[in-house]
């Protein structure tokens, strides 16, 4: 009995240590790290670059826009991904790149008919001081208000924008990322959220039953986004460590390249035309 | 009394009939042929759930042999190393319980903070395989020093009055004689490592990419039905089918299980 | 024969590093912690509120929420499990008795999340994301081991006393009641204690049903949030302060199951010597 167990594992035993092996030699193994907003279009990306070149291996981790610039200062990740604007500091060493645009929309269920929000509007909801949509000129049903959890740079952009403090925000359910925020949405025909505009209207295309509400007398779009005229906007950043090295700058031209917008508008983010790296600060 | 307790069980009953039926009903449609081998698409919301698979095998096997020396060892020590300090050997044991019963969320922290940030293996299905060690051991230890304890003393102490070394008589005859013991004990921790979630999603990740080494990260089958029920949109079918792998999975496990303790000793 | 010393060695060796593990681990958590303890937000961990992008980490909503739901969901719980315990044990028949083995130990072997898709669809729909709803999933997760727990323990009553107690002329249900239950009541109360450090250390299944919100649980349609959601949904995003902040906030759900564990392990042995 023994000597057939021993036996039996000494194959997946071998197999075992044979994965050990880092197969994939350092050089290529490129590490991105950062806003999970941002990670989608990373992830693509690498798909199409790791087919090209099969030795190539590109890891997408999130983290959020944070640890993206954390990661990337420290020389911890090879490029970092970052869903807003860097502080002076946080710039300090690393060279960002301007990949995209995006915008912070408000989605309610489809079959909503409330479709357009004023600031007063949206702030009531979230400090709790409007609680049914029948005051917002819907039908009567007590608000499902949406929020994301502390530490996201999408709350972040939300509260900054909406000059609201965390703590005073009330709210019935907390998300992480913003796929959570459009599922909840789409199940509850009384809710309320904000997610990113790619990943709402990506997700209304396809038939989830959200929609995106009206602000600013604008409907968020990739196009109101690209023309600014909606706004609650954000630009997508690239980090790197220093000058962009080889598999970094094959990244980015590929963004700037008619299979980088493509992979961009499917996201439906707004692509930007630029291919240089900014000047470090 | 009677009525209340058999209401009692009928409830239980219809909760776990609707649940197992409820789980097939909505998952095994999304079943295709090979679904157990094919490679993951669009996140999970296509494809099969082959890389999965893989993750799940290797990071549950990877926990095992790094936890079964020392799950081993303890039983030995506390067993037969430790057999006239009861105290100390209680001490051992207690210490044991306390770490199964520790909530596995927390250790998939200490996992991530240590093997992930400290040591600089990130996400990685090495990383899961460690902080996975860590949470199987006590579960391991305890089995294997029942195991070791229901062997009787007089065995041993008759093989060394015939001179045979206490070492031998522990690997050539206690060990052998505890075999099935041990064996579902091992059978046990195995089911335990399968269902785990929290501990391998702060540790192995979440990718569906076949890993290419034990470096890269992978999401295991729970972690897989997790993050299709909770982040990925659309995805609930696919949960529901990927639950239905798992629950196969742990039925199989408890099976083997049930037949092993029917087994004569 | 001579001993085989480096095997002792070795399996001393392993067994001392296996056995540090659990103090370890605790250590672990204090130590990354502890600049959190000694640094300026150490006070704010009384607050009443947990808002980290604002500094302020209060425990007192995680806790509260822990507890709120584990305590309520053994509740729930403590009927159906016992119940069904005495029905396996002095009502049911062999088939019966097999098959309530059965479906507990499918129940048991159940991954948690499995259980949250459930909630998801069976019982968020009528709870809402609420403290209801994770009771109600909580108590179905810890079931299966507060039943059989408690159906080892009723078990372990004597045969005799039970046949004694039909001889002088007791009903089978004073029987049970008025011997066997209090017989075994160290043992389901070991058991109870175990469930429960169980369901405080329950995670994701909760984390899908609960709502997720800091706030008090002051009823149960209130969303809520357990220390152990929070280090699901924080841990990834989380830096520096608010990271040492989650390593506190484990090494308090540690401890909770631990005096839980013990509560549990102290209970089973005086049932022991009874």
């Amino acid at each position: 009995m023994k000597k057939s167990v021993l036996l039996l594992g000494a194959l997946p035993a071998a197999a075992a240590i044979y994965f050990f092996l880092p197969r994939t030699e350092a050089a290529s193994r490129y590490l991105i790290t950062g806003s999970s907003t941002v990670a989608p279009i990373l992830q693509q990306v690498a798909a199409v670059l790791e087919e090209r070149d099969p030795g190539l291996r590109i890891e997408v981790e999130t983290g959020g826009s944070g640890r993206g610039i954390k990661d990337a200062q420290g020389k911890l990740s090879d490029a970092g991904m970052s869903s807003r604007e860097l502080s002076a500091d946080e710039a300090r060493g690393i060279h960002p790149v301007p990949i995209a645009h995006d915008g912070i929309a408000l989605i309610v269920h489809a079959s909503n008919p409330v479709t357009e929000l004023t600031t007063e509007q949206v702030t009531g909801i979230y400090l709790g001081t409007i609680t049914d949509w029948s005051d917002l000129g819907g039908a009567p049903g007590k608000i499902t208000v949406i929020n994301k959890a502390e530490g996201r740079s999408t709350l972040e952009g939300f509260l900054a924008h909406f000059k609201l403090k965390a703590s005073d925000v009330e709210a019935d359910v907390i998300v992480g990322d913003n796929a959570q925020g459009v599922r909840l949405v789409a199940g509850d025909q009384r809710a309320i959220g904000y997610v990113s505009i790619g990943e709402a209207q990506r997700s209304a295309e396809t038939g989830t039953p959200i929609k995106l509400v009206r602000y600013g007398g604008v409907q968020p779009s990739i196009a109101t986004v690209a023309d600014g005229s909606y706004p609650i906007r954000r630009t997508l950043f690239l980090l790197f460590p220093a000058e962009p090295d080889a598999i970094g700058q094959r990244i980015l031209d590929l963004l700037a390249a008619d299979e980088g917008r493509g992979i961009l508008e499917g996201l439906n983010f707004v692509p930007l035309g630029t291919r240089k790296a900014a000047a470090p600060q | 009394m009677r009525l209340a307790s058999q209401l009692a069980s009928g409830i239980l009953i219809a909760f776990v009939a609707l649940l197992t039926l409820d789980l097939f009903v909505r998952g095994a449609p999304e079943w295709s042929a090979g679904y157990l081998f094919a490679p993951v698409r669009e996140g999970g919301t296509d494809g099969g759930i082959g890389p999965i698979v893989f993750s799940t095998l290797f990071v549950t096997f990877l926990a095992t042999a790094i936890a079964l020396p020392f799950a081993l060892g303890a039983a030995i020590l506390s067993n037969e190393i430790l057999m006239h300090s009861p105290r100390l050997a209680g001490a051992i044991l207690r210490s044991f319980e306390t770490l199964a019963s520790a909530p596995s969320v927390a250790l998939g922290l200490v996992g991530w903070t240590l093997f992930g940030r400290i040591f600089g293996l990130g996400f990685s299905l090495l990383s899961g395989g460690l902080t996975l060690a860590i949470m199987l051991v006590p579960i391991l230890a305890v089995a294997f020093h029942a195991g070791l304890a229901a062997v009787p003393r007089a065995l041993r102490a008759q093989s060394q009055a015939l001179g045979v070394s206490r070492w031998t008589t522990l690997v050539r005859l206690v060990i052998p004689a505890a075999w099935p013991a041990l064996f579902a004990g091992l059978v046990l921790a195995l089911g335990r490592a399968t269902a785990e979630t929290a501990v391998l999603m702060l540790t192995s990740g979440i990718s569906t990419r076949m890993p290419q080494d034990a470096f890269d990260p992978g999401a295991t089958l729970a972690v897989h039905v997790y993050q299709l029920a909770r982040n990925v949109p659309g995805g609930e079918p696919r949960a529901y089918a990927a639950a239905c792998a798992l629950l196969v999975i742990n039925v199989a496990v408890h099976l083997s299980l049930a037949r092993l303790r029917k087994e004569p000793a | 024969m001579r001993e085989f010393a480096p095997g002792w060695a070795a399996a001393a060796l392993l067994g001392v590093a296996a056995a540090l593990l659990a103090p370890g681990l605790l250590l672990f958590l204090l130590f990354e912690g502890f600049a959190f303890l000694t640094g300026p937000s150490a006070a704010t961990l009384l607050a009443r509120e947990w808002h980290p992008i604002e500094g302020v980490f209060g425990l007192l909503p995680l806790v509260a929420g822990t507890l709120a739901t584990s305590l309520l969901a053994l509740l729930l719980a403590f009927p159906i499990s016992l119940g069904t315990a005495l029905h396996a044990r002095f009502f049911a028949g062999k088939r019966v008795r097999d098959l309530l083995e059965a479906v507990l130990g499918v129940l048991g072997g159940m991954p948690s999340v499995v259980l949250g898709l459930f909630g998801t669809f069976w019982i968020l729909p009528h709870l809402g994301p609420s403290l209801g709803s994770g009771v109600v999933v909580l108590a179905l997760m810890i079931t299966p081991t507060l039943a059989l727990l408690s159906l080892g323990a009723l078990r372990q009553v004597p045969e005799e006393l039970l046949i004694d107690g039909a001889r002088l002329g007791l009903r089978r249900e004073q029987v049970i009641l008025r011997l066997a239950l209090v017989r075994a009541r160290p043992g389901i109360l070991a058991a109870a204690a175990l469930a429960l450090s169980r369901a405080l250390g329950e995670a994701l299944a909760v984390e899908m049903v609960c709502g997720n919100v800091p706030n008090l649980p002051t009823g149960l349609t209130v969303p809520v949030r357990t220390l152990t959601t929070t280090l699901v949904q924080e841990f990834e995003y989380a830096r520096e302060t608010h990271a040492q902040g989650l390593h506190l906030v484990a090494l308090t759900v540690v401890l909770l199951a631990t005096l839980a564990c013990g509560l549990g392990q102290k209970l089973a042995r005086r049932g022991g010597t009874a």
